[in-house]
This record gives C-alpha cells, structure tokens and sequence, in this order.
C-alpha cells in the first residue's frame, strides 16, 4: 500500500470519517469550479442575452423589414429591439409586432411615437410615417415578464415578415 | 407563489455554489472574502425580492428561507448521510506531526494555513508539535497538539 492509499483510508480517532464520501465532495468541488468557469465564458460570449450568441440581426425576404434583436432576455430586464422598415415613399405604413411577443414581454419605451396604434388578435400594430424613400426606424426597449421560450414575428402590413425566437431566463 | 419559488431558488443556489467554493470560504473570512460576501448579498437581494418592496413580500421571502433552513435541518437530523452530504464531515489533514499532503493536495489546503491555525489557536511553532490537525465542517482547522 502506498503512501495515497494510506492517507485515504478512513481515522476513527479523533474523529469519524467518511474519506470515500469526503473525496465525492472535493471532486465535485473541482468539477463545479471548472462549470463556473463555463458559466462566465458562456456569458461573456452571450448565452445570458447582449453578447455574440445573443444579438442577432433578421431580414424579410422582400428586405422590407430588418430587426435587431436580443435571442435571450432575463425575465425583468430591459433589452432594446431596433426595427428598420420600408413602405411606400412619402406614405406611412404600419407594422404589426405578434401577439405571442406583446403577451410575454412589455414595451418599456418606443421610439419616435407612431402616428397611430391600435390593439388587434394578430398583435400590436403601429403606423409609422417613412422618409422620402418609405424607410423607417423604431426603437423599442422591452422588459420580459414570462419565461421560457418565446416564439413571434413581426411583419409589414401587405409586405415581409420575420420570425422572432426568443428566451426569457427566470 | 413568486415570493416562495424565488427564495426557494436562491437558497437552493446559494447552497451549490458555496458548495463548490469549498468549506474553507466561509470558515476563514478574509477582509477580501468579507467584501465579496457583501457584493453577494447586495446581487442577491434583487433576485429575492424583485420589483416588489414591499413589507410582506420581505417578511414573506424570510419565512420561506427560514422553512427551507430548518427543513434542511431537520433532514440533516434524520439522515448521517444527507447532514454528511450538505455539510461534510471533518477531515484529519496532519496525524502525529506529518502532514497528509495528498488530503491536503485534494482539500486545497497549504501548510501556512495549518501553521497558521496552529499559531493563532495553540501557540504552536512547529509541526511536530502537532498531534492532529482537523478541517471542520464549518471550514476552520482545529488543531490537537502532541
């Protein structure tokens, strides 16, 4: 027997102990540290929302419609939602945000006001007025209030549609 | 519901993570261990309560933590294995002057924190003075001298 296994075997005196069980905890004391370490790498890369695997960017078929999003969100916290559309020149146009999204999340601010808005089962639908080319941009700042995931779309009335798939962490 | 589930999870967390941060980040506080413990406490206190302030919220987050403590307790009191499994069990690190360096290699202790203990309890100067040193279950090396 060598010096390892002998300082392994378990003293009665002075006290009880357990080294077998004792060295289950020490190991998943080591494993834990090496997850920890997992956790902040993951997080810096933006598994926990505003990071690389986090922030993405959608675009419609037509590329009347393209949204900056956050994929994960923690459930009460702001993340912001930058959409750009594209109507008729000189005309306003209306998008419509899906009413899965307004269940789950709130909108914490919007910006610039649209120049109307109105409730329907299809969601949230916002007239906006474009520029001389039919383009505008909306900055939305959503705060999530359910959890799980969240699966919408956003679309341009008479245009593209996105898919949005987001996670709310508890 | 929330005020339970939140306590609930942030107990059950709390418990993991100080698990694998080992015994010995809460038996030997030092000032910067004090200051993490703070920062701790302070991103704690938001998950806990979250947007509610309210008196009963508070009061509400506080039994359950104290439910949860004395369930364990009780459970720990019930069970060798559960109470051996949460908290530990005390390990022999130096046994008749000879330190157990594989126990010590494993237990991610130094011979200056035994010698330490060694000093501050007993006045002791030497390891061969020393007949058992023990890590406790609540992290702090008790020392037994010859």
């Amino acid at each position: 027997m060598n010096t390892h296994d002998q300082e392994m075997q378990d003293r009665r005196h002075p006290v009880d102990e357990d080294i077998a069980l004792q060295r289950s905890i020490w190991r998943f004391e080591r494993v834990g540290w090496y997850f920890l370490v997992m956790v902040v790498l993951v997080t810096l890369c933006g598994l926990f929302s505003h990071g690389l695997l986090s922030s993405t960017t959608v675009t419609s078929a037509q590329r009347d419609l393209t949204v900056e999003y956050e994929r994960f969100h923690r459930s009460g916290s702001v993340n912001p939602m930058i959409i750009r559309s594209r109507g008729a020149p000189g005309k306003s146009h209306t998008i419509i945000l899906g009413a899965a999204m307004m269940e789950r999340f709130s909108i914490d601010s919007l910006q610039p006001q649209p120049v109307s808005s109105s409730g329907t089962g299809q969601g949230l639908r916002l007239t906006l007025t474009g520029d001389d080319h039919g383009e505008s941009t909306l900055y939305l700042a959503w705060r999530s209030d359910g959890l799980g995931l969240v699966k919408s779309g956003i679309r341009v009335e008479g245009g593209g549609q996105v898919s949005v798939n987001q996670f709310i962490y508890p | 519901m929330d005020a339970v589930l939140r306590a609930g999870a942030i107990y059950i967390a709390l418990m993991v993570l100080f698990r694998i941060s080992g015994r010995r980040a809460l038996g030997e506080l030092t000032s910067f261990d004090f200051v993490l413990l703070l920062i701790i406490g302070e991103a704690t206190q938001q998950a806990l309560l979250g947007d509610d302030f309210s008196v009963t919220n508070a009061i509400l987050v506080i039994v359950t933590l104290l439910t949860i403590d004395i369930g364990f307790s009780l459970l720990k009191r019930r069970s060798k294995c559960l109470g051996k499994l949460i908290d530990g069990g005390p390990t022999i690190i130096v046994e008749n002057g000879t330190f157990l360096r594989h126990r010590m290699h494993e237990a991610r202790v130094e011979e200056d924190d035994i010698m330490q203990a060694a000093r501050l309890g007993q006045g002791v100067e030497s390891v061969e003075q020393i007949k058992f040193a023990i890590i406790e279950r609540n992290g702090k090396i008790s020392i037994i001298t010859r």
